[in-house]
């Protein structure tokens, strides 16, 4: 309890402390203003953090339950502590509110059974639509690419891990953007996905997920944060489902980009 | 933003007085951005969908305390769906760290406006984060995405804790630091 409480300034910020800590945390930044000010300048830092998640869309049931229960709510909500509402939809889907009558409820029930099936469908074909249209912008890309002057063609080769692995990624020179090719990749288990990386001064960022065909065959439009052709290198690593921001499983394909 | 529709001043306003379709709009704006954040800590489509939801309700039921000197409205549901997601995080004790905690996936844009900005954006962050020190990076990243406490940080990285206040300092001021440099826009 001796420690000093400026030290926590920080991780108030990015949302590491406990409730007690965070309490006097706040007790202190309410009776300092100088506290205040720099506590206002971590937020800041902290809070552009969230900007580095990729969009993903929500679910179609996401919206349709959120304004079902808006309709059985009411208009607005009293100012009162809310039950957390996700704690319940985590184990039953798509949450009707507390105030519903039973007869709004199978009127509900009726309505979503029939529009249940359809909406399935349409979340399948917005799925494959989504895949389909990845795919064209991955081709469409190439070709832009390839009406480049200052096309860099760059070879990555499996490592140990995938030694029948090869590829090429293609990009400007002097753009974000390319379109790594890929071979001889083993398909992955549910769960994994192929990650790539773009490597400088020892540091990889984050460059793109993809998949292996069932044929090894894999694509990928590469999206920099800096010029591509100012990194060192290229990597491909296993990663879990949704990807993770430094590798954690094996490199697979490697690739020098510069120098 | 979009130059197009309403203002998120606006929506927010009509929020407050409680229109629907001002929900509507917001939502489709901006809920595949909260979703991304979402899924990014939780890692899980399912629990990740439910925080999308309770964010965008408790935007509608508190959207009187918003304030747009404070931020835009995208900060403010960042906020709300930060503060969830490690809830959450923190109550599923078992299966918290080391499964996955930095999480991303393919885009689903829908915006193009919206999604460009977007793209401008976590471009801008992720070349920040790109220039920090690594320890720097791994503790903010350990904090924000994965919803460690100070100490389980400590614990996780096996520095002393002064050493993880240390680096979360140095880290978010280098970020604000660099992002300052590159032109982003703190809202």
């Amino acid at each position: 309890m001796d420690e000093n409480i400026e030290d926590m300034l920080p991780l108030y910020a990015l949302g590491a402390l406990s409730d007690e800590e965070r309490a006097r945390v706040e007790r202190h930044v309410e009776a300092n203003p100088k506290a205040k000010e720099e506590l206002e300048e971590l937020l800041e830092g902290a809070g552009a953090l969230a900007y580095a998640a990729p969009a993903v869309a929500p679910s179609l049931q996401s919206r349709q339950a959120l304004m079902q229960r808006i309709r059985a709510e009411g208009k607005r909500a009293p100012d009162k502590p809310q039950t957390p509402r996700w704690k319940i939809g985590v184990l039953s889907g798509a949450l009707l509110g507390r105030g519903v009558a039973a007869i709004s409820l199978v009127v509900a029930v009726v309505s979503l059974g029939t529009v249940l099936a359809t909406r399935n469908e349409l979340g399948d074909l917005r799925a494959d639509n989504v895949e389909l249209l990845r795919q064209l912008q991955d081709h469409q890309q190439v070709l832009r690419l390839f009406s480049q002057p200052n096309l860099i063609s760059v070879e990555v080769a499996g490592t140990e891990e995938e030694p029948q692995a090869h590829g090429r990624l293609f990009a400007g020179l002097d753009g974000h953007t390319g379109v790594l090719l890929v071979e001889g990749l083993s398909p992955l288990q549910a769960g994994s996905t192929y990650q790539a990386w773009l490597i400088r001064g020892g540091t990889p960022s984050p460059a793109g997920l993809f998949q292996a065909s069932a044929d090894g065959l894999g694509t990928l439009s590469v999206e920099a944060a800096d010029i591509l052709g100012r990194y060192d290198a290229l990597a491909v690593s296993v990663e879990p489902e949704f990807g993770s921001l430094l590798p954690t499983g094996p490199i697979v394909l490697l690739g020098a980009i510069s120098g | 933003m979009s130059d197009e529709g309403p203002s998120d001043v606006e929506l927010m306003r009509r929020l407050a007085s409680g229109d629907e379709r001002a929900l509507q709009s917001l939502y489709d704006r901006y809920a595949s951005a909260v979703m991304g954040l979402a899924l990014k800590i939780l890692g899980e489509r399912e629990p990740a969908d439910d925080v999308v939801q309770e964010t965008f309700w408790r935007a509608w039921s508190r959207a009187d305390t918003y304030q747009a000197e404070r931020g835009a409205a995208l900060s403010w549901l960042f906020g709300i769906a930060h503060h969830l997601s490690i809830d959450l995080t923190r109550r599923r004790a078992s299966d918290r760290y080391g499964t996955n905690p930095l999480k991303s996936n393919p885009e689903d844009q829908k915006d193009v406006e919206e999604a460009a900005w977007a793209a401008v954006r976590r471009r801008q962050v992720q070349a920040a984060l790109s220039e920090l020190a690594p320890d720097q990076r791994q503790v903010l990243e350990l904090a924000y995405f994965g919803g460690l406490t100070r100490r389980e940080i400590a614990e996780t990285t096996g520095t002393p804790l002064g050493t993880v206040h240390t680096r979360a300092r140095l880290g978010l001021r280098n970020l604000r630091a660099a992002l300052l440099a590159k032109d982003f826009e703190f809202e």
